[in-house]
C-alpha cells in the first residue's frame, strides 16, 4: 500500500518535475530569442553604422588620395626641377598625413632615344643596377624590350629596401596600369587603376595624374602625350585604406566589396576593394545565421563606385552574457522548482507515512481503548462526546454511535459519592470537563438506571499551541472495590466481635471530645469498664463462651445508650462509653443503667450460668484534665478503684481523692516506663553484698534498676515498680533486667555474684522461664555467677510457679535468695517448700534491731532457721557499724547496705573487656 | 535547444581553448623564431676604426636597426690609420678566416676598403650576402652587383653643391678641392671634377698627407674662386688647432664640405649623414635574412643631406650669401 503511494506521488513529483522543466526550458528559449532578437537588432544597427563610417572613409581617403596626387603634379609645374630630396621631403609629408597611402612614386617619361642616357645617368648617380624593367611570368624583373616610349620609375617614397624594387619599373609595360595612365592624360585629372599586385607590397590601385612639361596643363589629349613629362602614382594599399574597417569589423564574417563601374563592367576580378574580416563562420549553427547585406553608391575621385557590403551573423556576434544568465537562471529555477518538487514529494511521502502511522496509532489505540477493562470517554471542548469504547458503552448503557454528538451531561449521569454509607458529602452532580486531571470517586447512572461506583479522572487534550480542545475522561467499576474499603474501613473503626467501635476509634471519638466537646454542665463524661467475672467464663467456658457473652451484653447495651453516645470495645472485657453533652449526673444515671443492665444479665452457656459484674469509672472530660491519655488513665484509675473496692461498682473519678489521685499516678508512670522502654531509658546500678563472715568468700552484688527521667535524671525504682507491678510490666522489666545483666556479667570476667531480683509476676508467667534458662545459655555466663531473688510475697502468692522456677534454674546452677524474709506471716511454714540458698532478712528488721529486742530476736530466729536449713542469711539496710557487727556476732552470712557500699553504676571496667577480648 | 546551446557553448569554449592552444602555440614559435634570429648572426665590417665620425655614423645606424634582432659583431679594419695594403690585406684574410668560423649569415661591408680587400676577393657571388654601403660613388672597379651582393653608394650633393656655388659667386671658373690623399678623397675629387666640368668650372685637386701640406694647400686655394674641402681623414697628424688657425687667418674664399666634421673649416656645409648607410645596410639585411635575394634589391645611393652655414665664418667673410639660403640653413657655430 505504501509502495503503491510512493510510486503515485513519484509519478505526480516526476510530472510535475518535467512540466516544470518544459515551462522552464519554454520560457528560458522564449527569453533567450528575444535576447537574440535584440542582439540581431544590435549587430545590423552596429553593421549599418560602420558601413556608414566605412563608406564615409572610403570616400574621405579616396578624396585625399586625390588631393595628393594633384599636389604632387602642380608641384612638379611649378618647380623647373624635380630633385629627388626635395620630392622625399614632400612625399613623406604627405603619406604623414594620409596613412592609407602606402607609396608615392614618380614615373619618368623615357622616349626610347633617351633610353641609355637615361639609365647610365641614374646608375652614375649611384643607382649602380638601375634600368627599366617590367615583371616576368615568375614576377621577375626583367628589362623592358625596346619600344618607343616608357614610364619607369624613378622616385618612390618611402625608399627603403621593399619599396626599391619598384624603381625601373616601366609602368607602360602593364596594359592595366597604362590604361589608367592613358585616361589620366586623357581627362588631365586624376585616374584610378585597377587593382594589381605590386611585388614585396601586395594588393594595390594606383591613383595617377599625369605631369607635364612646361606651366600649363596642356589642354588637348594629343598635347598632353607629346608634353608628356611623367606620371604621379599615389598607391594605396587596400589594407591601408581600411584599415578602420578591419579595426570595426575585426572577428566578425563581414565582406565589403567596393567596385569601380568601369572594372565591374570590364574586369573579371570585377572589385576594386575587397574585404573580408575573418570571424568564427564555421560550424553547424552558422549556416542559419542571418546575412545582413547593404549596397551603395558612391562619389569619389569624380567617379562612381559601388559598394556591398554583407555580414554574415556569427556566434561570436551574440553576448552571451546575458543568454549564460538566462541559462543558469534557468537551471537555477529548474534547481529550486526540483527543490520545491522534491521537498512537496517527500512531503506527501511523509504525510502519507504519517497518515499511515496515525491511521495504526489510531487503530492501536481503539484497540487498546477496547481492550482495557476502563471505560473512556472523549469529548471536544464543547463537551460533546466523540468516542467511547465498549467498557464505557457497558458502564453507561450507551452504544458509541448513539453517544457521539450528544453532550457528555447526557451520556455520563453521575454524582458525588457520598463519605458516609457509600456516597461522600459534596457530590457536586456531573462530571464536568473543566479542570484538568480531576480525580474522584463518583457514582454513575447506567441508562438503565444502575448505579455503578466508579473511580474517574479526567485529562485535558491540548492542541500544540496548548489550548485546551477536548478531555478524555477514564472511569472503571469500583463497585466491588468500593465496598471492600468500606468494609475494611469499618473493621479498622469497630471491633469485630461485638460491632463497637475499636480502642483506635474510641481514642479518636474521645480526642474529639476532649478538643471539641461542651463545657459547663453538658460536659462529656468517659465511662471505662470491664466486665469482672468475664475471667472466669473464658476460663471455664472457653474464649468461644467468653466471645458469645461478650456478643450478648454488647446487644444489651447498645439498647441502653443513645445514638450520639459512643460504645466501644477497648479490649478484653474493656469498655469504653463517651457520654455525650449531658454532665456528670446525667452519665452517672446512664452508667448506672448500663450497670444495671450488665448486673442482672444472666449469661447461659452449655447449663451454666453465670453472673456478670462491672466496674465502672467515670470521668468528666474537660480540657483541663490534660491530654488524652490523663484522661483514659483517670478512667482505668476510677475503675481500678471500683475493682478495688469489690469490683462491681460505679466510681466517679474526683481530682482530690488522693487515692485517684495516686492511681492517676501510677497510671503516669505506666506511660513512663513504657516510653522507657522506648527510648532505653532504663540502667542497671549494682550495690555490694559482702560477707560478714569469711572475707574470701565471692562478694555478691545485687542488680538495681534504674529509670532516667525526660531530663536524664536517675529515677529511683520505687517510683515507677509499684506502676509496673500494678499493670502488669513487670515480666518486661524483669525480662530487660536479666538481659542486661546477663550480657554485663558476660563482659565480667571476675567470679562475683549478681543478685537479680525477679517479679511474682515474671515467675507466674508461662512463658518466662524458658525465656531466662534461654538467656542464661545464650549469654555463656557461668550460672554460678547468677543468683535470683524472689520476694517472699511473690513466692508465696505464686508458690507452685516459683518452686517450679526456682527448681529450674537451681538445675542450671543458678543459686536463689529469698527476699524481704520475715515480712510475711507465715514465712516459715512456705521455707520447707522453696529450696533457696540464702534467706535475705527483710531489712525492716535490720534498721532498728539494735533498739528493738523484737527485731533482734526476729533476725536471730531467721538466722537460726537458715542455720539449721543450711540456708545463708544476708541482712540489707546495714547503715552501721553497730548493725553490721551484731549481725557478725549474730552468724549473718552477708550484709547489704550504705554501711558496707552505696549502689553504684554498673559498667564494665574497659581493661577487663580489654582483657577479655585479647586472646 | 538547451542541449544546443550547451552543445554550441561547449564547442564555443573548446574553440576558445584551441584558439589559446593556437596562439600558445604561436607565441612560441614567435619567440623561437625571435631566438632564431637572435641566433642568426650578422657580421659588421668597417673599413675605419672607432672614433673615426663617418665610421661611427654608419655603425649607429646599423646598430640602431639590428640591434637585438641578430647577433651582431663587428670588425674594424682600420684603414685610415694603415694605408698599407699588405696590413689590409692580412687584416682582410684574418677576417675571412674570422667568417669561415663564425660562419655569419649576412655581411655588412662599410666604406671602400672593406668592399675591395674583403668581399671582391673573397665573396664574389659567394653563398654568403653582403651588403655593402659607404662606397664613394661608384662600385665599378668592384665589379659590383655580384648576385650576392647590394647596397647603398656613398654620394654627395654635388649639383646641389655646385648650383649654389653659381648661386653665390656671379662667375666661378676655378676651385680647389682640398682632402686627404686617400683611395676614397681621389675618387671623390674624380667626381666632383667631372661635375664641376658641366658647370663649366675647373675644379684642382689638393689632397694632402700631411697637416703641414693640407695647410700649405689650404692657403694656396685662396687664390682660385672657391673651395670644397673633402674629409682629412687619413692625414695621420691631423691638428685641429693648427686647422682652425690656418683657416681663422687665411679664409678669404667660399668654402664648402659634405661631410659634417669639417663644418669647421669650411662656411657652408652640405652634409651627408652616415646613419643613412648604417641603415640601409642593416635593413638590406634583415631582409636577406628574411629570405630575399639580395640581387632582387636594387643598388641605390644615399638621398639624405643637409644644410649648414658657419655662422662665425660667415661674420668674418664679405661674402653675401643669398637671404633664402640663410634662412633655409642650418647655423652652426664651430671653428
Amino acid at each position: 500500500m505504501q509502495n503503491s503511494s510512493e510510486h503515485k506521488f513519484r509519478f505526480v513529483y516526476q510530472v510535475r518535475l518535467l512540466l516544470a522543466i518544459i515551462f522552464c526550458s519554454l520560457f528560458s528559449l522564449m527569453l533567450l530569442g528575444l535576447v537574440f532578437m535584440f542582439e540581431l537588432d544590435d549587430v545590423e544597427s552596429e553593421f549599418r553604422d560602420q558601413v556608414d563610417a566605412t563608406s564615409s572613409q572610403l570616400q574621405h581617403k579616396l578624396n585625399a588620395s586625390r588631393a595628393v596626387v594633384s599636389s604632387l603634379a602642380g608641384w612638379h609645374h611649378s618647380h623647373m626641377v624635380l630633385r629627388a630630396g626635395e620630392f622625399s621631403v614632400f612625399a613623406t609629408e604627405m603619406m604623414d598625413s594620409y596613412p592609407h597611402i602606402d607609396s608615392i612614386m614618380f614615373m619618368k617619361r623615357v622616349d626610347q632615344s633617351e633610353r641609355q642616357r637615361f639609365v647610365e645617368g641614374l646608375r652614375d648617380d649611384g643607382y649602380a643596377t638601375y634600368d627599366i624593367v617590367t615583371l616576368d611570368s615568375d614576377q621577375k624583373r626583367v628589362s623592358v624590350p625596346q619600344r618607343s616610349l616608357y614610364l619607369p620609375v624613378t622616385l618612390v617614397e618611402p625608399l627603403d629596401p621593399s619599396s626599391a624594387i619598384v624603381l625601373g619599373y616601366d609602368g607602360f609595360s602593364d596594359s592595366a596600369v597604362s590604361m589608367s595612365i592613358y585616361e589620366a592624360i586623357q581627362s588631365g585629372g586624376s585616374t584610378i587603376s585597377e587593382p594589381t599586385e605590386l611585388p614585396g607590397v601586395g594588393n594595390v590601385f594606383y591613383l595617377f595624374k599625369a605631369a607635364y612639361r612646361g606651366k600649363v596643363v596642356p589642354s588637348d589629349i594629343k598635347t598632353r602625350l607629346e608634353q608628356l613629362d611623367g606620371v604621379f602614382a599615389v598607391v594605396i594599399k587596400t589594407e591601408f585604406l581600411l584599415p578602420h574597417l578591419s579595426a570595426s569589423f575585426d572577428g566578425e564574417t563581414t565582406s565589403l566589396t567596393m567596385h569601380h563601374n568601369r572594372f565591374l563592367e570590364s574586369d573579371s576580378r570585377g572589385h576594386l576593394v575587397r574585404y573580408v574580416a575573418a570571424g568564427s563562420s564555421d560550424g553547424y549553427v552558422y549556416q542559419y545565421l542571418p546575412v545582413f547585406e547593404v549596397r551603395l553608391d558612391l562619389e569619389a575621385l569624380g567617379l562612381p563606385f559601388k559598394l556591398y557590403f554583407q555580414r554574415h551573423v556569427s556566434i561570436a556576434d551574440f553576448n552571451f552574457v546575458v543568454p549564460a544568465i538566462v541559462v543558469f537562471l534557468t537551471f537555477i529555477a529548474m534547481y529550486l522548482a526540483h527543490i520545491g518538487l522534491r521537498r512537496d514529494y517527500m512531503h506527501s511521502i511523509k504525510n502519507e507515512q504519517v497518515q499511515d502511522e496515525i491511521f495504526k496509532e489510531k487503530e492501536r489505540v481503539e484497540v487498546t481503548l477496547h481492550s482495557i477493562a476502563d471505560g473512556v470517554i472523549t469529548v471536544n471542548s464543547q463537551n460533546i462526546v466523540e468516542y467511547m469504547n465498549e467498557v464505557a458503552e457497558s458502564l453507561t448503557g450507551w452504544r458509541c454511535q448513539e453517544a457521539v454528538g450528544m453532550p457528555i451531561k447526557q451520556v455520563f449521569v453521575s454524582e458525588k459519592e457520598q463519605a458516609s454509607n457509600g456516597v461522600l458529602p459534596g457530590a457536586n452532580g456531573h462530571a464536568g470537563v473543566g479542570g484538568d486531571g480531576i480525580v474522584g470517586n463518583y457514582v454513575l447512572t447506567h441508562k438503565g438506571g444502575t448505579r455503578f461506583a466508579i473511580e474517574s479522572s479526567r485529562g485535558v487534550i491540548r492542541d500544540r499551541a496548548g489550548n485546551e480542545v477536548g478531555a478524555v475522561i477514564i472511569f472503571r467499576d469500583v463497585t466491588y472495590e468500593r465496598e471492600m474499603a468500606l468494609r475494611m474501613a469499618h473493621q479498622a473503626r469497630h471491633d469485630e466481635l461485638t460491632g463497637l467501635f475499636n480502642r483506635r476509634e474510641f481514642e479518636i471519638q474521645l480526642r474529639y471530645s476532649l478538643e471539641h466537646g461542651s463545657s459547663g454542665d453538658h460536659k462529656d463524661v468517659l465511662c471505662y469498664f470491664d466486665l469482672d467475672q468475664f475471667k472466669v467464663v473464658n476460663d471455664t467456658c472457653g474464649h468461644m463462651a467468653g466471645d458469645e457473652l461478650l456478643k450478648q451484653l454488647t446487644h444489651l447495651l447498645r439498647n441502653n445508650i443513645r445514638d450520639t453516645d459512643v460504645l466501644a470495645r477497648l479490649g478484653g472485657d474493656e469498655f469504653g462509653l463517651i457520654i455525650r453533652h449531658c454532665g456528670l449526673e446525667k452519665a452517672r444515671e446512664i452508667a448506672s443503667v448500663l450497670h444495671s443492665v450488665i448486673r442482672e444479665f444472666r449469661f447461659v452457656w452449655q447449663g451454666k450460668t453465670f453472673d456478670i459484674g462491672a466496674s465502672m469509672g467515670l470521668v468528666e472530660i474537660s480540657r483541663d484534665i490534660g491530654s488524652l491519655h490523663e484522661v483514659m488513665s483517670a478512667a482505668d484509675a476510677a475503675c481500678y478503684m471500683a475493682k478495688d473496692k469489690g469490683r462491681n461498682r460505679i466510681v466517679v473519678h474526683r481530682f482530690d481523692d488522693h487515692e485517684l489521685q495516686m492511681r492517676h499516678g501510677e497510671m503516669l508512670w505506666v506511660h513512663k516506663v513504657h516510653d522507657a522502654f522506648a527510648h532505653d531509658r532504663f540502667c542497671l546500678y549494682r550495690q555490694k553484698v559482702s560477707s560478714l563472715k569469711d572475707q574470701g568468700a565471692p562478694i555478691h552484688y545485687e542488680v538495681l534498676i534504674r529509670m532516667r527521667d525526660d531530663e536524664g535524671k536517675i529515677v529511683l525504682p520505687m517510683a515507677f515498680i509499684p506502676a509496673a507491678e500494678r499493670y502488669n510490666l513487670m515480666p518486661d522489666v524483669d525480662r530487660w533486667v536479666i538481659s542486661k545483666a546477663l550480657s554485663m556479667i558476660a563482659l565480667d570476667v571476675g567470679d562475683e555474684v549478681y543478685n537479680i531480683n525477679v517479679s511474682g509476676k515474671s515467675i507466674n508467667e508461662e512463658s518466662f522461664l524458658k525465656y531466662v534458662a534461654d538467656e542464661i545459655k545464650s549469654s555463656g555466663v557461668d550460672p554460678a555467677r547468677i543468683c535470683f531473688e524472689v520476694t517472699e510475697t511473690a513466692a508465696i502468692t505464686h508458690l507452685s510457679s516459683a518452686i517450679e522456677f526456682i527448681n529450674v534454674l537451681k538445675a542450671l546452677g543458678c543459686s536463689f535468695a529469698l527476699d524481704d524474709f520475715g515480712s510475711g506471716l507465715s514465712s516459715f511454714a512456705y521455707l520447707k517448700n522453696l529450696p533457696v540458698d540464702y534467706l535475705k532478712i527483710d531489712g525492716g528488721f535490720i534498721k532498728d534491731m539494735i533498739d528493738d529486742p523484737v527485731d533482734m530476736a526476729m533476725v536471730a530466729c531467721i538466722v537460726q532457721v537458715g542455720k539449721v536449713m543450711g540456708i545463708k542469711t544476708i541482712a540489707e539496710f546495714v547503715e552501721n557499724e553497730a548493725i553490721k557487727r551484731e549481725l557478725m556476732f549474730m552468724g549473718v552470712d552477708y550484709g547489704q547496705g550504705y554501711w558496707i557500699s552505696r549502689p553504684e553504676l554498673w559498667q564494665v571496667n574497659k581493661p577487663q573487656v580489654l582483657s577479655w577480648l585479647s586472646p | 535547444m538547451i542541449l544546443k546551446s550547451v552543445t554550441n557553448k561547449t564547442i564555443y569554449v573548446m574553440r576558445s581553448i584551441k584558439s589559446a592552444w593556437a596562439q600558445g602555440v604561436l607565441m612560441f614559435v614567435l619567440i623561437c623564431a625571435s631566438q632564431t634570429a637572435l641566433a642568426e648572426r650578422c657580421l659588421f665590417v668597417s673599413s675605419y676604426h672607432p672614433g673615426y665620425d663617418w665610421a661611427d655614423g654608419i655603425e649607429k645606424g646599423i646598430r640602431s636597426v639590428l640591434s637585438g634582432k641578430c647577433d651582431l659583431k663587428q670588425i674594424n679594419m682600420d684603414t685610415k690609420r694603415n694605408k698599407d695594403p699588405e696590413y689590409i690585406q692580412a687584416k682582410a684574410l684574418e677576417i675571412k678566416n674570422f667568417i669561415d668560423e663564425w660562419k655569419p649569415d649576412v655581411l655588412i661591408a662599410a666604406d671602400d676598403n672593406a668592399s675591395k680587400y674583403l668581399v671582391m676577393p673573397y665573396y664574389r657571388d659567394a653563398e654568403l650576402p653582403v651588403v655593402f654601403c659607404g662606397i664613394n660613388w661608384t662600385v665599378q672597379e668592384y665589379g659590383y652587383p655580384y648576385k650576392n651582393v647590394t647596397g647603398m653608394i656613398e654620394v654627395s650633393p654635388i649639383r646641389e653643391m655646385f648650383e649654389k656655388i653659381q648661386q653665390i659667386l656671379s662667375n666661378p671658373r676655378v676651385g680647389a678641392y682640398l682632402g686627404a690623399n686617400t683611395l676614397t678623397e681621389q675618387k671623390s675629387y674624380e667626381r666632383f671634377k667631372r661635375v664641376a666640368q658641366k658647370y663649366n668650372i675647373r675644379l684642382e685637386s689638393r689632397l694632402s698627407s700631411t697637416m703641414s701640406d693640407w695647410s700649405r694647400n689650404y692657403i694656396d686655394a685662396q687664390k682660385g674662386d672657391f673651395l670644397i674641402l673633402g674629409t682629412t681623414s687619413g692625414i695621420n697628424d691631423w691638428d685641429d688647432d693648427a686647422a682652425s688657425r690656418t683657416v681663422y687667418e687665411h679664409a678669404a674664399k667660399l668654402s664648402l664640405t659634405d661631410y659634417d666634421w669639417m663644418m669647421a673649416y669650411a662656411l657652408i656645409g652640405m652634409t651627408k649623414v652616415a646613419e643613412e648607410q648604417g641603415r640601409w645596410a642593416a635593413n638590406t639585411a634583415l631582409k636577406i635574412l628574411a629570405g630575399t635575394d639580395p640581387s632582387s634589391i636594387p643598388i641605390i645611393p644615399n638621398r639624405d643631406w643637409d644644410m649648414y652655414i658657419n655662422a662665425g665664418m660667415l661674420a668674418r667673410s664679405s661674402l653675401e650669401l643669398p637671404q633664402y639660403l640663410i634662412i633655409k640653413s642650418k647655423m652652426v657655430h664651430a671653428e
